[in-house]
């Protein structure tokens, strides 16, 4: 009982983790219909600026280095929203292709210039500073960095939360989402909605990756490429385009992932994810929580 | 002259083969507006085929080829009619995942050798590559020119209206995508043939990549963009090599400029200048669209 307790509280701070990648996943498809490759790329330069920002400012080193972790992850997303989607946009490109292709281009660039930052080697924070302390709570270890990781994660969600389903931005992001045409006809700046999801999105990303980089105390580029394809899962777990599936999506993955290693089958741990998609999208094709969308002819 | 060395490379020469044939293998998705990324897969599974029969068994490479393919189009027909079922992204996600499980099976069954690998002896030397990506090219184009293609151009551009035209689109979709799962088998087989080793990272999400960017770099206009692509890219990121650390930053900036500026592909650039509202044989849309444009 203590292990299934101490295994699914783990599953569950992977979850989060894994939830603040997976909600922007979803805020970019939903809004710019782009499927972007380049989302597992801001998830490491979070971490990657985590680790460099550590230690700028005396006083609260671990502060610091989350907040560089949302402004890199927001500014790499502002960039390419301006160098590539509002180019392709404004030569009115059709489809999903060139622009998921664009961000692939991007990706390489990225975790390619992460190589020639951190170099070849994963880069852990300075000696000894971040201490793991496991405090015994109610029959279950638990230490102060994951206690840490779990409450920014769930205020960052919750805010997220709010965001979209109760101000006047989130509903512009809904309704652009929704129908960019018809939001445009109302008034809505189409192009700003889409340039702030984007950053929303990309500041996530980088949260999530100075979290991470914080948990794993290393940082390296050649993270990007596992997480985008859990974050894939996630996100048809949870129904395209759906905020909320998409949390619920990646908590399962997180604790099914835990339990995976917990039963023994460590090197199926991340075949987890790959057949999860497999036999959702085959039995239940729009996602576990996700309403079917409506085909327009 | 390092660049005249490249072009001389017969190794090279083979690699730009091979992946001409996965290219065109995805191009025949693309073509009827299949968003399908289950080529790496079905590449493993006729490379293990193929592996497996020579070195157990000791096949000649013309029947370990043929079987190698024979397994690609068994699986694909199998799986077919649930995964068309669904479009787009979410067709994406499922071959993807198809991949990803078919990798997994490949790391860690036994008789795959795992993540070490297989080793296979050299059966296929270039030449058999050049007759298989000639006899592929060939069979591209008369389909291209034929009615299956024209119908499946048709069920591209607006699924829907190709329906309403007698089309029937689901089965032109199942056979696409039956006979795109058949040229990544051959690809395979001469793959495991050719290269000494396969292991399941041949196969991986990078290959998938890869691909996409050739046949989009190419252009998804024409039908030999594909082929363009792979060549093209094949010997750019070879010549790129010397920068070290920094070629996939200038890999990467290259393939985004290319998209952005042309996004179209190289072979879709047309001389608007000197050919005044000629529309192309293959309609006037945006071919990196893979689904129609009605609203």
């Amino acid at each position: 009982m203590n292990l299934f307790l101490q295994e699914l509280f783990n599953g569950i701070v992977l979850g989060t983790e894994y939830a603040l990648f997976a909600v922007g996943l979803v805020l970019i498809f939903g809004v710019l219909r782009v499927m972007n490759f380049a989302h597992g790329a801001l998830f490491a330069w979070g971490g990657v600026g985590a680790v460099l920002a550590f230690g700028l400012v005396h006083g609260q080193p671990v502060v610091v280095s989350v907040l560089a972790g949302i402004i890199v992850g927001a500014g790499i997303a502002l960039v390419m929203q301006v160098a590539i989607i509002d180019v392709l946009n404004a030569k009115k490109v059709s489809g999903h292709l060139a622009p998921a292709v664009a961000t692939v281009g991007g990706a390489w660039v990225l975790v390619g210039l992460g190589g020639v930052v951190l170099g070849p080697n994963p880069r852990p924070f300075p000696d000894g500073v971040l201490k793991t302390t496991f405090h015994h709570v109610f029959l279950i270890d638990i230490s102060v960095m994951q206690l840490g990781v779990l409450a920014t994660a769930v205020i960052a969600l919750v805010a997220l939360d709010i965001v979209v389903f109760r101000t006047r931005l989130g509903r512009s992001i809904r309704a652009v989402a929704f129908e960019p045409d018809n939001a445009e006809l109302l008034g809505i700046d189409v192009r700003l909605i889409r340039t702030s999801a984007f950053v929303i999105s990309g500041a996530l990303a980088g949260l999530a990756g100075a979290l991470t980089t914080l948990t794993l105390d290393l940082a390296s580029p050649y993270l990007s490429e596992g997480i985008l394809v859990k974050g894939f899962a996630i996100i048809v777990l949870g129904g395209m385009g759906s905020v909320r599936g998409a949390i619920l999506g990646a908590l399962l993955l997180g604790v099914v992932e835990v339990a995976t290693v917990a039963v023994g089958l460590s090197a199926y741990r991340d075949a987890a994810p790959a057949l999860l998609l497999f036999v959702v999208l085959m039995l239940k094709p729009a996602g576990l929580f996700g309403r079917r969308e409506v085909q327009r002819a | 002259m390092p660049i005249l060395d490249l072009l001389g490379d017969p190794t090279l020469f083979g690699y730009a083969l091979m992946y001409s044939l996965l290219a065109l293998s995805l191009y025949l998705t693309f073509a009827c507006g299949l968003f399908s990324l289950a080529n790496a897969g079905f590449m493993a599974i006729g490379a293990y085929a193929a592996g497996l029969l020579v070195t157990r068994l000791g096949v000649d490479p013309v029947t370990s080829t043929a079987a190698a393919v024979a397994a690609s189009v068994v699986i694909a027909a199998v799986v077919a009619a649930p995964m068309l079922r669904l479009r787009d992204i979410y067709l994406a996600l499922l071959t993807f995942g198809f991949g990803e499980m078919v990798y997994v099976v490949a790391n860690n069954a036994s008789f795959t050798g795992g993540q070490f690998g297989l080793s296979v002896p050299l059966r296929v030397e270039n030449w058999g590559i050049v007759v298989a990506l000639a006899s592929v090219m060939l069979l591209v184009w008369r389909w291209r020119t034929s009615l299956y293609g024209r119908a499946a151009d048709a069920v591209r551009q607006d699924e829907t209206a190709a329906e309403a035209m007698a089309i029937p689109t689901h089965r032109y979709m199942i056979v696409s995508f039956i006979v795109s799962a058949a040229i990544c088998g051959l690809a395979g087989s001469l793959w495991a043939q050719h290269t000494y080793f396969i292991s399941p990272h041949d196969f991986g999400f990078d290959l998938i990549l890869n691909l996409f960017l050739f046949v989009v770099v190419g252009g998804v206009y024409r039908w030999y963009g594909a082929v363009v692509g792979a060549f093209g890219l094949t010997y750019v990121i070879q010549a790129l090599a010397p920068l070290t650390v920094w070629r996939p930053v200038v890999l990467g900036l290259i393939m985004t400029i290319c998209i952005v500026l042309l996004p179209e592909g190289v072979t879709g650039f047309r001389f608007r200048r000197f050919r005044r509202k000629r529309t192309s044989r293959h309609g006037p849309e945006a071919v990196t669209s893979t689904r129609a444009v009605s609203r």
